[in-house]
Order: C-alpha cells, then sequence, then structure tokens
C-alpha cells in the first residue's frame, strides 16, 4: 500500500503482544485491525509511543471487554437456572453447550451458554463439546 | 465517573455528531491510547456509544480502514448529565476533612 506511513516493524509487534491478552479470537483481530490502522501515517516514534500506551494497559482493556461480553450473554440468553449436572460437565469435564450469541452491533460469535466461555475454534482448546451446536 | 472517561466524555460531546477514532479522541482528551480505548469499550457496551469501521477502500487510501465511534443520542444525554452531576461534589464531600487540616 501507498500512502500513508505504515506502522513500523517494531509497532506492529507491539501491538500484536498488546492484543494477545483480549479474551477472545474475535476481541484480539478487531483492536489489532484497529490499533495497526491508528498508527498509518504517524511518524515511526509516535507510533511506538502510541504501542507502549497499548502494551501497559492491557488488563484495562481486557477487563473492560470481559465485562462487556458478560453482559451481552447476559442480554442475549434467557435468564435460565442452570441445572447443577449441566455446570458440573462446563467446569470440570469442559462439555461445553455452544449457542451462538449476537452483539448490539450485529457481530456474531460463539460461546458456552452455562459458563460463558467463549468458543475457541473447533480444531482449537475445547475440543470436548457436547451436542456441538446449541441453539 | 473517573476523571479520564469524563476527558473522553468531554471530547466526544464537543461535537456529538461528529464520528472520531481512538488516537483522535486520545488526542483531544490528552490521553494515551491505553487508557482510551478500555473507556470506549464501557461506553460502547452499556451503549452510550455505537462504533463501525470506516467504509473506504484500503488500495485507494493507502491504509486500511479505521474504527469510529460515535455517541448515540441516549449516550450524549446521559454523558452531559453524568459530567454535570460529576463537576458538582455532594455537600457531604465538600463538608468531609481534607488531608492536612488541622
Amino acid at each position: 500500500m501507498s500512502g500513508p506511513r505504515a506502522p513500523v516493524p517494531g509497532a506492529r509487534l507491539g501491538v500484536g503482544l498488546a492484543v494477545r491478552l483480549l479474551p477472545t479470537r474475535r476481541d484480539r483481530e478487531r483492536y489489532y485491525c484497529e490499533f495497526v490502522a491508528e498508527l498509518y501515517g504517524m511518524p515511526p516514534g509516535t507510533q511506538l509511543r502510541q504501542v507502549v500506551g497499548m502494551v501497559s494497559q492491557p488488563f484495562a482493556l481486557r477487563a473492560a471487554l470481559g465485562a462487556a461480553r458478560f453482559r451481552g450473554i447476559e442480554e442475549g440468553l434467557m435468564e435460565a437456572t442452570v441445572p447443577a449436572g449441566q455446570r458440573f460437565r462446563c467446569r470440570y469435564l469442559r462439555w461445553h453447550h455452544w449457542q451462538t450469541i449476537g452483539t448490539p452491533d450485529g457481530e456474531r460469535y460463539v460461546a458456552c451458554s452455562v459458563c460463558k466461555t467463549d468458543h475457541s475454534g473447533w480444531g482449537g482448546a475445547n475440543r470436548n463439546t457436547l451436542g456441538g451446536m446449541a441453539g | 465517573m473517573t476523571i479520564p472517561t469524563q476527558l473522553v466524555l468531554e471530547a466526544l460531546l464537543a461535537d456529538p455528531e461528529r464520528e472520531l477514532y481512538g488516537v483522535e479522541i486520545g488526542d483531544l482528551a490528552t490521553l494515551r491510547s491505553g487508557t482510551v480505548h478500555p473507556i470506549l469499550a464501557r461506553l460502547e457496551a452499556v451503549g452510550w456509544l455505537r462504533s463501525r469501521w470506516e467504509d473506504i477502500d484500503p488500495r485507494s487510501e493507502g491504509r486500511p480502514p479505521r474504527r469510529y465511534y460515535r455517541l448515540t443520542a441516549e449516550g450524549a444525554r446521559a454523558a452531559q448529565d453524568a459530567l454535570a452531576r460529576a463537576y458538582r461534589p455532594s455537600p457531604t464531600l465538600r463538608l468531609r476533612p481534607q488531608v492536612g487540616e488541622a
């Protein structure tokens, strides 16, 4: 791409580190794209200062997104009482009850309707699913 | 409400119709990106803000699209109310002895 100055490799690396701690892959992808786009056109020194700001407070963004996600799930799902057996399967056996959930801005993601864990991909860590996609 | 949140809301309320991206908001609020984005995420989660990807052709612009934020109508009203309250400490707080007072 020609035009505004692209982020220097160090800045891209820093952004990658800054978003690593975010709770879901969707968040990581979104904020990586957002942060990189914001760096375009800045001088390298400013880019690096900006990235230091991002890297210095990853837990704040993680906490903010976690709170938002929890609220979204609470609104998206019916306030059903979860049986103890289902909670046990989620917590200890990792048998989740996946459900597609919509966010207010129209995006969709998959999370367990019981324990609120975000799905990390079908080939990823959460391989033990009970009944696959529910909904 | 924290001071950084007040600064972000003031920046957005300066022109509620205008869409701003993270760095612009940070510049207006004199805050770093690491401080601004968590606040934006929280404000968006409570419905005070709406965000969208910029609708551009990255090839012609030479850069990827930015994420733009804008106050919702409800958010602008709520932010004004919240800022008005934030700037007026309650009588209880005003009467509380300050550190260092005899």
